[in-house]
């Protein structure tokens, strides 16, 4: 741990960034950020103990240079030593693992085959709408929209029989509660039961056959130098790709909210043209405050970042939110501005960049669409309740308001509803 | 005009539009070879493609996240033949 804050020939010494988010997380870093960014975008943190990034182009940088800089420590956590073989997964694999695991699964996460979701999103979106009205006139953004938005998209992908959705959602849902707290030995029974699920599905899937283009029966008869995957590897793709696409879309499109309720002229603007705005807004909310606040990496060999020396052995910290406010890439980058035009402007790093871009990124797309247009088009003067304040989720690496209290007005909607 | 696939002396170059997701990473790269509309990547006319090293195109290849570009090299033509290789269109 020593050989990461001495001898920092070349990094600036007497720096010590501000931005401190395990002792201080803000609600809103972006000026704490702007500051480190600008003094020095590429700077060890004894904070992160690590050297963290804040410049999008220093972020970029790190994301093309996949050699020199692993996954395999996870880039979730800042662990001290790489995840055992069989753990790396997505992010935490290097190539060639990593790019066996990722062809696995592009078909089915490209943007043609994920387009064929959309009336199965609207639909989703619209009976959400329906639960929220049939309760009453306030409700919790986060759990009553945009959490059973993320799962049920993911169990229609793994295309889950409605009998099985709540259950399977729940023992997936338990791994997470688990590596929180890596003590707890209480969930063991039901993780055993839901690995035997899982086994049991890739077993039925298999003799059903390969015609269904569900995403575990795609796995299911994937090959590599002609074996079939075992079914616990199906089990931990499966699992792993839950876990990613859950929590951060839901995050996304809480995030999003927030944002448009705290800029009343930007919300104005979005329910004046809400049919042209929803995808310039949707991708504003992953620049302005997208749920990826920043990921761990670790250096294999010495290199260099925006020229400054990086040593092997280093552990490495992307701020994507900083990079995403970056003044020299985006103009007005401090502000949320809805309608920027995306198709001109270089991409926003809320997906990571390089191999590991998220592969989710198509369907992560499609349910911020669908949820924020439905959201704002069926509920009249929706907003959030009065006196109501967030709680932001802690530590470095996720930017997630925990729940969003909102209220509409019922008279409205009675009327508009005959 | 843009194409999905072409063809020079150093081989072929394609765009797998099932697979594109239109992120971008190959104009990054390549902005003289690649373009995006409406959401995918195409490809420059294939005079294009003789004005760009062989390694720049393998790397194109490796750096596509969606596993949408394919470049073939052309086998190296034997030394006895002269003809000189006449840049394909497509
Ligand atoms: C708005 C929502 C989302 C955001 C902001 C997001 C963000 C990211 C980021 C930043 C990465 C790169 C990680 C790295 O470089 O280490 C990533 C990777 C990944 N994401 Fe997402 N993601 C979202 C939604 C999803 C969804 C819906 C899924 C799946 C259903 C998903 C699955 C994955 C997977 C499997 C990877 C690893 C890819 C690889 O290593 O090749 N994500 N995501
Ligand atoms: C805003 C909230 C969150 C975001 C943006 C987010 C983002 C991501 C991303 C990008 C991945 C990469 C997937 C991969 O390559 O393995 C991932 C995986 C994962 N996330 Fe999250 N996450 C969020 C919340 C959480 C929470 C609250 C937990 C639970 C403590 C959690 C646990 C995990 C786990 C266990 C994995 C899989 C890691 C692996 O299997 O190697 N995430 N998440
Ligand atoms: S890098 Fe690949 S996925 Fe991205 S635009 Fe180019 S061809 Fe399409």
């Amino acid at each position: 741990m020593t050989d990461a804050t001495t001898g920092r020939a070349g990094l600036d010494e007497e720096f010590e960034p501000v931005f401190q988010p395990y002792t201080a997380k803000a609600d809103s870093p972006w000026q704490e950020l702007a500051v480190d960014r600008a003094r020095c975008p590429v700077a060890h943190s004894r904070h992160l103990n690590a050297v963290q990034i804040t410049s999008y182009s220093g972020v970029k940088e790190l994301l093309l240079k996949h050699e020199e800089f692993t996954g395999t420590y996870s880039t979730l956590w800042p662990l001290e030593q790489p995840l055992a073989v069989d753990n790396q997964v997505f992010s935490s694999a290097d190539p060639p693992r990593h790019t066996r695991q990722r062809k696995l699964f592009i078909k089915a996460m490209s943007a043609s085959r994920i387009g064929t979701l959309r009336t199965f999103s609207e639909e989703l979106a619209n009976r959400l709408v329906d639960d929220i009205i049939g309760a009453g006139e306030c409700f919790d953004l986060a759990s009553a929209y945009a959490r059973r938005i993320t799962e049920g998209h993911i169990a229609e992908l793994l295309g889950l029989p409605e009998s099985e959705r709540e259950r399977f959602l729940y023992l997936s849902g338990l791994f997470e509660l688990s590596t929180a707290d890596p003590a707890s030995h209480s969930y063991q029974a039901e993780m055993r039961e839901w690995q035997d699920t899982l086994a049991r599905m890739v077993r039925e899937r298999r003799q059903a056959g390969p015609d269904s283009d569900d995403l575990i029966t795609q796995l299911c008869f994937a090959e590599h130098e002609g074996d079939r995957l075992a079914e616990g590897e199906v089990a931990s793709l499966i699992r792993a790709m839950i876990r990613a696409g859950n929590t951060s879309t839901a995050a996304a499109i809480v995030n999003t909210v927030h944002a448009l309720e705290a800029h009343p002229q930007q919300k104005a603007r979005y329910l004046s043209d809400i049919d042209r705005l929803t995808l310039p807004l949707v991708h504003e909310g992953l620049r302005y405050d997208g749920p990826v606040l920043g990921l761990w990496r670790r250096c294999k060999r010495d290199t260099t970042i925006q020229d400054r020396p990086v040593r092997a052995g280093e552990r490495v910290f992307t701020v994507h939110t900083a990079a995403n406010h970056d003044p020299a890439v985006f103009e007005q980058s401090e502000e949320f501005v809805i309608d920027r035009d995306w198709s001109r402007l270089p991409s926003h790093l809320a997906f990571g960049y390089g191999i590991h871009h998220c592969i989710g990124m198509n369907l992560a797309l499609l349910e911020c669409e669908v949820a924020l247009s439905t959201l704002y088009k069926r509920l009249p003067g929706l907003r959030l309740r009065p006196g109501f304040v967030a709680p932001q989720a802690p530590g470095p690496v996720v930017r997630n308001w925990l729940s969003l209290e909102m209220e509409y007005d019922r008279e409205a909607l009675e009327g508009a509803t005959v | 005009m843009s194409k999905r696939q072409i063809s020079g002396e150093s081989g072929v170059l394609s765009v797998d539009h099932t697979l594109c997701s239109g992120t971008g990473h190959c104009v990054d790269r390549l902005p003289q070879l690649f373009t995006i509309e409406h959401g995918r990547a195409w490809l420059a006319d294939a005079a294009a493609l003789s004005t760009v090293d062989t390694q720049h195109l393998h790397e194109v290849e490796a750096g596509c996240p969606w596993f949408a570009i394919t470049y073939q090299p052309r086998p190296p033509a034997p030394a006895e033949e002269s003809s000189p290789a006449t840049p394909g269109l497509e």
